[in-house]
C-alpha cells in the first residue's frame, strides 16, 4: 500500500532522527500519546536571557513604545480620555470607530455624551480607539486579540489607531503573552479547562512601516499610519 | 588558552618553531626575518625545520583526505618545539583550529593533533599573550619614524577564528608609538580568499577596491596587516589602480616589519629603492 | 540564451550601475541598524544561545512536534496538508482555491511559495495573485524573482520603482519622487484588493507545536489584512519552521527583527490559531496549512542539519561581501547569499551550477558571526565543496592543480627545492620593478592586480644557506 505524503514525510523524519521504530513511529499515534510525548519533551523551558529592567514597567514600556514611533498619553480616568478625544478628534470628516472596553475596566464605554462613535472601521482616513488586552514593557508593544467585540481587521484598516491599555496590564517580557492571552496549552489554576484560544493574537509595536524602498524607513504602509497608546493609570 | 603541556625549568631555553607560511616563504622572506628578530629578542631559541604549506588550499577545495596527511606531517614536524609561531592569522588558524576539526575525538591521531594545536600562536597573539611569561619583555622597536597616517587591516581568519583585534594595535602603540587611524569596515574581507581571488576575480576586485577606497577615505599613507596574502592582494590592486587611475599610493607592510624596525626593504610591490 | 552561470551573472551585476547603487544602501542601512540594535542589548550573545537552543530543540524531535502542531490546528477547526515536493504543494493550493471558487488571491511573502513558483501556477489556473508586501509587489510589477529573502526588491532603486508604478497605475500626475509618495500609492492600490479578494495565501515565520499557532511577522500590516479579511486563508510553510513552545518562539522573536532590520521587534507579530471562532467578529471560516518537505527531511539526516535552524532573517546576506557586491539574482536561486549557498545545492543535488555557489566565498566568516542562531555557515559551505568534488563537479584542471599541490607539500624538501627554483626564475624577469603587470598562468590574478615580486630567493633557501654557513 502506497504511503501518503504525510506518512512518507513523517517516516523520513523519524528515520533521520534515528528512532528505533522509524518507519512506523508516527503511524496511528493517538492524540493522547502525542500530547504525552510532547509534554515530556517540553518539561523544562529556560528563563529568558534578557537583563532585568532598571526602571518601572510603565516607564520602560513608555520609552520603548516611543522609540517605535508610537505616541503615548496617560489618562487618570474615562473623563480625561474624553477630554483628550474632544480636544483632538471632535472635528473629523469620518465618525470615530470604537469598541466596548469593559474588559479593561471601562464598563461605561462608549460614552456618547460628547462624541459620536461608529462600529464601522472600513472608512478611509478614519480614526478609531479600541482596547488592548495588555502591554509588553520589553518592546513597548500592545496586545490585541480577536473576539466577539474586536475584529482583527479593525486594528489594520484604521488610519490613526488609538489603543487603550490599563497600566496594570503591562507585563515585562514577550514570554508573558500567555498571561495576557491564555491559550489551550496554558492550563492553569485560573484556567483549568481552557477554551480555544482566540483566532488571532496581534502584538503591535508602533505604526505600520516599510523599508522596501532603498532601505529608507517609511511610516504608514498598509496598517495604521499613526499609533497612539492611551494608558489608563 | 593552553600554553603547552610541557613545564619549563627555564623559559630561556624554550624552543620556538617558526611556521614560515607560503606567501612569506615565496614572496617576502623579510617578514620571516622580522619575526625571528622579534622572537629571539624575547629570549627564545628559534628553529625553522624544513617545511611546506599548511594545506589550506586542499582543505578549502574539498580534499580532506590529503589535508589530513599534511596535518599529521606538520604536527610531527613540530614535535620537539614548545611553541609554533606563525606570522599569519589564516595559516595559524588552520594549524590551531581546522586541523583539529579533521580528527574526531576517537581518531587515533587526535591526541597528537591536539597537543600540536595547543602550541600554535599567531605572531601578535604570541607577543601579546597574557598566558605566556616571555623570558624578556617585547623590545621597543625604535620604528617611530613612520610619517603620515597608518591604518590597520584585520584579516578575517585572524579576527574571527583567533579573535585577534586588540593585540596588533596595542603592540603598535606600545612599541612604535603609533596610533592607528581606523578606516571604515576594517572587519570586511579584502577579497583574497585563496582560490576565490582567481576564480571570482571580478568580485574579488570589487572587494579589494572597496578596501582601498576605505583606506583612501582616511588618507592613509600606510596600510599594515598581519596576513601577507591579504597584503599582497591589497598592494597588488593598489599599485594597479595607482598606475592606471592615478590613485594615491599607500605603503603596504606586514606588522612584523614595523615591530622589528625592518623598514629598509621596499614596501610590498614597491620598487627597490 | 540567458546565462545562468554564477560567474557570468556576477559580471553583469558588477557592471549594472543601478544595481550597485541599490546595493550600496546595505552597509548604512541593515548593517548599521543591526549593529545599533545589538549594541543596545546587554547580552546579545546570550540571546543567540537561547535562540539556537530553541531551534535545536525543535529539530531534535521534529516528528513529534509536527504531530502535535497538526493535532492542535485540527482541534481548532483548521486543515493540515502535507506535500513532499513544491509541485505537490502548488497542486494542493490550487485544489483548495478551486473548491472555494476563488479567483483572486492576496499573497503575503512566502519563500516556500517561491520554491513552488506558486504565482505562475495560480495564473495558469485562472486565479489572480496580488502581492501585498510592497517589495513583492514591486517585483511582481517588474516580473522578476526576489533578490533577498526579507527585502525582495532590494536590487531596485527608487527611480526604478517610480517608473514601475508610473507605468502600472493609471493615476495621472502625482508625486512619486519621494519614498512617502511611493508607499502611499501602494497603500491606496492595495486597499481595495484587501477588501474584496476571495482568499489569501501567506507564509509563516514559525509554527508553534504547543498551541498550533502560525506566527507571522510583518512591518506593513499586509499579513494581517490578508489573513483576516477573506473567508479562506492558506498558510504555506516548510516543515522546519516548527518551534516547540510559545516560550521558544519568543526566544526566536527576540533575535529575529534585530538581526534582519535592526528593529527590536517588527511592527506586527501575529499568532494565527485556526479559523474564525463562532463568537468572533471576523476571520476566515476556512483555514488550511500546507506543509512542505522538499528535501528538509533528507537534510535533517545529514551533516548539514544545522542549516534547518535558519530563521530567515537575512543577516548573513546583508553582511556578505560577495552578496553585497553582486546582489541576489546572480545566485539564480530562491535562496541567495550564504544561507542560499548552503540550501541550494542541498535542494538541487544534481545541479552542477548549484554547486558553484559554495565556491563563491572567501570564508571570511562574517555570516556566521551575525547569524542569530549560530549556524556554522563557512563550515557547511566547505563540506559542500567536498561534496561537489566527490560528485565530479569541479573542473579537471582545478582538481588536478590542487591534487598536485597537495602531493608536493607532503615532501617539504622537494617543495623547498622547486619553490626556490620558481622564485629565482621569476626574479630573473623583474629587474628593478617591484611587481609584475602580467604573469603566465596567473591571469586570474593579474587581470585586476599587479603581482608583487619576490625578494630574490625563498626564505627557506636563505635559511638553509645561513645554517650551512653557521655550521662551517
Amino acid at each position: 500500500m502506497t504511503q501518503t505524503a504525510r506518512e512518507q514525510i513523517l517516516a523520513n523524519i523519524s528515520k533521520a532522527l534515528g528512532r528505533d521504530d522509524a518507519p512506523t513511529f508516527s503511524n496511528n499515534m493517538s492524540g493522547v500519546e502525542i500530547q504525552q510525548k510532547f509534554d515530556t519533551l517540553v518539561q523544562c523551558s529556560p528563563a529568558s536571557a534578557i537583563t532585568p529592567l532598571n526602571s518601572s514597567l510603565l516607564e520602560h514600556f513608555t520609552l520603548q513604545a516611543k522609540a517605535s514611533n508610537a505616541e503615548v498619553v496617560e489618562f487618570s480616568d474615562q473623563d480625561a480620555l474624553l477630554d483628550y478625544l474632544t480636544a483632538h478628534y471632535s472635528a473629523l470628516d469620518t465618525p470615530i470607530y470604537t469598541e466596548p472596553m469593559a474588559d479593561i475596566n471601562l464598563p461605561k464605554w462608549p460614552d456618547t455624551s460628547r462624541l459620536n462613535f461608529t462600529d464601522d472601521f472600513t472608512m478611509t482616513n478614519q480614526f478609531g480607539l479600541l482596547p488592548a488586552l495588555g502591554g509588553i514593557a520589553e518592546t513597548g508593544s500592545v496586545v490585541l486579540a480577536s473576539n466577539s467585540k474586536h475584529a482583527t481587521a479593525a486594528g489594520f484598516l484604521l488610519d490613526t489607531m488609538m489603543v487603550i491599555i490599563s497600566a496594570k496590564s503591562i507585563v515585562e517580557k514577550l514570554e508573558q503573552i500567555s498571561e495576557i492571552c491564555p491559550s489551550p496549552a496554558h492550563k492553569s489554576q485560573e484556567n483549568p479547562s481552557p477554551t480555544l484560544a482566540n483566532r488571532c493574537i496581534n502584538i503591535i509595536t508602533g505604526p505600520s512601516r516599510t523599508a522596501d524602498v532603498e532601505q529608507q524607513v517609511q511610516l504608514g504602509a498598509h496598517g495604521p499610519r499613526k499609533l497612539i497608546i492611551g494608558i489608563m493609570l | 588558552m593552553a600554553t603547552g603541556n610541557k613545564t619549563q625549568t627555564s623559559q630561556t631555553h624554550a624552543l620556538v618553531g617558526l611556521f614560515v607560511t607560503c606567501p612569506v616563504d615565496l614572496f617576502r622572506p623579510s617578514v620571516a626575518d622580522s619575526t625571528i628578530t622579534l622572537i629571539t629578542n624575547l629570549g627564545y631559541q628559534i628553529d625553522v625545520p624544513v617545511q611546506s604549506c599548511c594545506g589550506q588550499i586542499g582543505y578549502n577545495n574539498g580534499d580532506t583526505e590529503q589535508t589530513k596527511k599534511v596535518a599529521l606531517n606538520t604536527a610531527r614536524l613540530f614535535r620537539p618545539h614548545d611553541y609554533v609561531v606563525v606570522p599569519s592569522g589564516s595559516c595559524a588558524s588552520m594549524l590551531k583550529n581546522h586541523y583539529l576539526e579533521l580528527f574526531a575525538e576517537d581518531h587515533p591521531d587526535h591526541a597528537e593533533i591536539k597537543t600540536f594545536s595547543q602550541k600554535v600562536y599567531e605572531l601578535t597573539q604570541f607577543l601579546e599573550s597574557s598566558d605566556i611569561k616571555h623570558p624578556h619583555a617585547v623590545a621597543q622597536s625604535g620604528a617611530t619614524s613612520i610619517k603620515g597616517k597608518v591604518t590597520y587591516h584585520d584579516s578575517c581568519a585572524g579576527l574571527r577564528e583567533l579573535k585577534i583585534k586588540n593585540q596588533p594595535r596595542a603592540l603598535l602603540k606600545q612599541h612604535c608609538e603609533l596610533d592607528i587611524t581606523e578606516m571604515p569596515d576594517t572587519n570586511v574581507c579584502c577579497g583574497f580568499g585563496g582560490t576565490f581571488c582567481v576564480k571570482f576575480s571580478d568580485i574579488s576586485n570589487k572587494m579589494v577596491t572597496d578596501k582601498l577606497d576605505n583606506a583612501r577615505s582616511v588618507e592613509a599613507n600606510m596600510l599594515v596587516g598581519g596576513d601577507l596574502s591579504c597584503l599582497l592582494n591589497i598592494a597588488g590592486a593598489m599599485h594597479r589602480q595607482a598606475d592606471n587611475a592615478g590613485h594615491p599610493r599607500i605603503e603596504v607592510r606586514h606588522i612584523a616589519e614595523l615591530l622589528a624596525n625592518n623598514l629598509t626593504d621596499a614596501a610590498i610591490g614597491d620598487e627597490n629603492g | 540564451m540567458k546565462t545562468i552561470d554564477f560567474v557570468d551573472l556576477s559580471h553583469e551585476a558588477l557592471k549594472d550601475q543601478q544595481l550597485q547603487s541599490a546595493l550600496n544602501h546595505i552597509s548604512g542601512g541593515f548593517v548599521a541598524n543591526r549593529t545599533k540594535a545589538v549594541d543596545s542589548v546587554e547580552n546579545f550573545e546570550g540571546l543567540r544561545t537561547q535562540a539556537k537552543a530553541a531551534r535545536d530543540r525543535a529539530m531534535q524531535d521534529l516528528d513529534i512536534y509536527l504531530l502535535q502542531f497538526e493535532r492542535k490546528v485540527q482541534e481548532a477547526g483548521g486543515h493540515v496538508h502535507w506535500a513532499q515536493t513544491p509541485e505537490e504543494l502548488a497542486q494542493i493550493v490550487v485544489d483548495i482555491a478551486k473548491q472555494h471558487k476563488a479567483k483572486t488571491v492576496l499573497k503575503g511573502k512566502s519563500m516556500v511559495a517561491e520554491e513552488a513558483h506558486l504565482n505562475d501556477v495560480l495564473s495558469a489556473n485562472d486565479i489572480t495573485p496580488f502581492e501585498t508586501d510592497l517589495g513583492e509587489y514591486i517585483i511582481q510589477l517588474a516580473k522578476e524573482p526576489p533578490s533577498h529573502i526579507v527585502v525582495p526588491a532590494l536590487h531596485k532603486t527608487k527611480q526604478q520603482i517610480k517608473a514601475l508604478f508610473a507605468d502600472a497605475h493609471n493615476l495621472g500626475e502625482r508625486d512619486l519622487d519621494s519614498v512617502a509618495g511611493i508607499v502611499n500609492e501602494a497603500r491606496g492600490v492595495m486597499r481595495e484588493r484587501f477588501l474584496t479578494a476571495d482568499m489569501s495565501i501567506t507564509g509563516a515565520n514559525m509554527l508553534v507545536a504547543e498551541t498550533g499557532s502560525t506566527v507571522l511577522v510583518t512591518n506593513e500590516g499586509n499579513g494581517d489584512l490578508s489573513s483576516s479579511l477573506p473567508n479562506l486563508h492558506i498558510v504555506t510553510s516548510s516543515i522546519d519552521k516548527i518551534i516547540a513552545t510559545q516560550d521558544d518562539a519568543c526566544k526566536v522573536l527576540r533575535v529575529l527583527a534585530k538581526s534582519a532590520t535592526g528593529q527590536p521587534i517588527t511592527a506586527y507579530t501575529s499568532f494565527y490559531n485556526g479559523p474564525k471562532r463562532s463568537t468572533e467578529k471576523d476571520g476566515p471560516e476556512h483555514f488550511h496549512i500546507v506543509l512542505l518537505d522538499n528535501k528538509r527531511s533528507e537534510i535533517l539526516a545529514s551533516e548539514f542539519k544545522e542549516m534547518l535552524n535558519c530563521i530567515r532573517c537575512g543577516a548573513c546576506m546583508n553582511h556578505c561581501p560577495v552578496y553585497t557586491s553582486v546582489g541576489g539574482h546572480a545566485y539564480n536561486s530562491v535562496y541567495p547569499g550564504p544561507m542560499g549557498s548552503v540550501l541550494t545545492p542541498l535542494m538541487h543535488g544534481h545541479d552542477k551550477q548549484a554547486f558553484d555557489l559554495p565556491n563563491a566565498s572567501t570564508f571570511c566568516g562574517r555570516c556566521e558571526e551575525v547569524c542569530p542562531v549560530k549556524i556554522p555557515l563557512p563550515s557547511l559551505l566547505r563540506k559542500l565543496r567536498v561534496k561537489g568534488l566527490n560528485k565530479g563537479y569541479v573542473p579537471l584542471i582545478s582538481k588536478w592543480f590542487v591534487a598536485a599541490y597537495m602531493q608536493v607539500i607532503q615532501y617539504p624538501r622537494f617543495y623547498r627545492f622547486s619553490t626556490a627554483l620558481g622564485v629565482r626564475l621569476l626574479c630573473l624577469f623583474k629587474g628593478k620593478k617591484g611587481r609584475f603587470k602580467r604573469l603566465p598562468l596567473a591571469s586570474g590574478w593579474t587581470q585586476n592586480r599587479d603581482m608583487p615580486a619576490p625578494q630574490g630567493e625563498t626564505f627557506q633557501q636563505r635559511w638553509a644557506k645561513k645554517q650551512k654557513e653557521r655550521s662551517q
